[in-house]
């Protein structure tokens, strides 16, 4: 999935800001990110749409620090490396 | 200073008749009574355009209850939408810039699927987070893992949140829900979010509340019972859940509660009474030390020791809170200081708790985005 990378303090965030709150910069460039780390994640049986019914939601943080969520049916537990990608809804991950 | 007088519900639940009617049911008894002393009226709610297909709800509203030439607005800031309006009315007061604010705070939100309404709910997510794929009530079930990792509180104890509010909605005639439900029923029923199970959730709810706010000179000559707001405050926090450095604590929760002291010269012991934004149980709990009744990670030893109970020491969501009652959006914020209304006036029926002279209510926005801290003293 796409990271956005501050240009001046190279900070990395999930999702785009104008402006970056570490040092202020209006300078983003766009990063791949492919693998993270699972903080923690929660079995949503309740979903919204446009998702499908039953998954898992992970917290999970990339190398340089940039958090997110993804989706993933595998059961993926605190502390473990994932692989990142993306379906037509948005971030997916699978346990490494 | 500013003061509440009049305060009247219309039931919270599934309702079939549509916002007008809800919202009228609620306004009419205070219009009927002070119609020629009106002259602002503010509307708390965050979703007519998602779920109504309606826009400028305010005058819309006002032209329902024949009280046009009255100006008006909306205040929407989702979950926090109730405290926002409390604070713009006490506000358009102290200014003088209106004499006699009616606040009217009103949700039309069922008669859509779950999934529906989850996906308008978490619209207020930042949208490259929300495209992970979380509800709110997902967010409270990350809230309660860490908060048992880190604290290890018996599960029991934080299911005990929905055993209460129940038990006091039982209690209360506009509340969603009208039985009590046991500890054992709770535990055992249907995983929304893992852990939390779906009667530790607030149900979706049509409802609606209002309120008159007035001068403290004023409040004399309308006659009614008063409560006078003596603490406000207001805080911001990160709308990005995954940015924050704690899951236990929620900083816009801490900062609107501590300002609220600090303008009311009062502390957290000196509160009789509190209504704390309950979507799920976790936060009640978790509430409840940010705002300072208990330490951080000994919340839930309260619930063990019904100390938050109706004749407890300090009695937390008599009303039933957003748990039992619901959670009409834009309702829940202007009901919460109706019920501290009620109870420190004497008028909260079969719900009312003992010698209560202060009171506390904490409106949330979002998952804590933003949040509206209020410090209630009887008149
Ligand atoms: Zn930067």
């Amino acid at each position: 999935m796409e990271l956005y990378r501050c240009s001046k303090c190279s900070s990395e965030y999930v999702f785009r800001r104008a402006v970056c709150p570490k040092c202020g910069s209006k300078g983003f460039d766009s990063v791949e990110v492919k693998s993270a780390v699972a903080l923690d994640s929660v079995h949503l049986i309740a979903t919204p749409e446009p998702f499908p019914d039953d998954y898992r939601v992970v917290m999970f943080q990339s190398g340089n620090g940039a958090r997110g969520f993804c989706r993933t049916t595998s059961d993926v537990k605190r502390g473990d490396r994932l692989r990142i990608g993306m379906d037509e809804n948005g971030p997916v991950c699978e346990p490494e | 200073m500013v003061s509440i007088v009049a305060a009247n519900f219309a039931r919270f639940g599934k309702r079939d008749e549509d916002i007008f009617a809800i919202s009228s049911e609620s306004a009419l008894p205070i219009v009927d009574k002070f119609r020629d002393v009106i002259d602002f009226v503010v509307v708390s709610n965050s979703y007519s355009g998602e779920f109504n297909d309606i826009s400028g709800l305010n005058n819309l509203l006002t032209t329902h209850l024949a009280i046009e030439n009255v100006p008006s607005m909306r205040v929407d800031n989702t979950s926090g939408s109730g405290g926002s309006a409390v604070l713009v009315a006490k506000s358009l007061v102290a200014s003088d810039e209106a004499k006699n604010v009616l606040v009217i705070g009103a949700e039309k939100m069922t008669g859509y699927p779950t999934k529906k309404s989850t996906r308008i709910i978490a619209s207020l997510l930042p949208p490259e987070e929300r495209r992970g794929g979380p509800s709110l009530p997902s967010l409270a079930a990350f809230m309660t893992r860490s908060y048992i990792r880190e604290f290890s509180p018996t599960r029991e104890s934080i299911a005990m949140v929905a055993v209460k509010n129940h038990h006091n909605g039982a209690l209360n005639p506009y509340a969603h829900f009208q039985a009590d439900v046991p500890l054992e029923k709770v535990m055992a029923s249907r995983i929304i979010a893992d852990p939390l199970r779906i009667f530790e959730y607030c149900p979706v709810s049509d409802g609606a509340v209002s309120l008159l706010v007035t001068s403290d000179e004023n409040s004399k000559s309308l006659g009614n019972k008063s409560v006078k707001i003596t603490g406000t405050g207001a805080s911001s926090g990160t709308s990005s859940i995954t940015s924050r450095e704690s899951l236990v604590s929620i900083d816009s929760v801490k900062n609107s509660a501590k300002k609220a002291f600090k303008s009311a010269r009062k502390t957290p012991q000196d509160m009789d009474i509190a209504e704390l934004h309950d979507m799920a149980s976790i936060l009640e709990i978790v509430e409840s030390e940010d705002v300072g009744f208990f330490k951080k990670g000994e919340g839930w030893k309260a619930l063990e020791t019904g100390e938050t109970s109706i004749d407890g020491r300090l009695p937390i969501n008599t009303s039933g809170g957003l748990n039992s009652k619901g959670h009409p959006i834009g309702a829940s914020g202007v009901a919460q200081t109706a019920e501290i209304y009620l109870q420190l006036t004497g008028q909260a029926g079969k719900r009312q708790a003992k010698n209560v002279s202060t009171g506390f209510s904490l409106s949330m926005a979002g998952f804590g985005n933003n949040s509206t801290s209020f410090v209630y003293e009887v008149a």
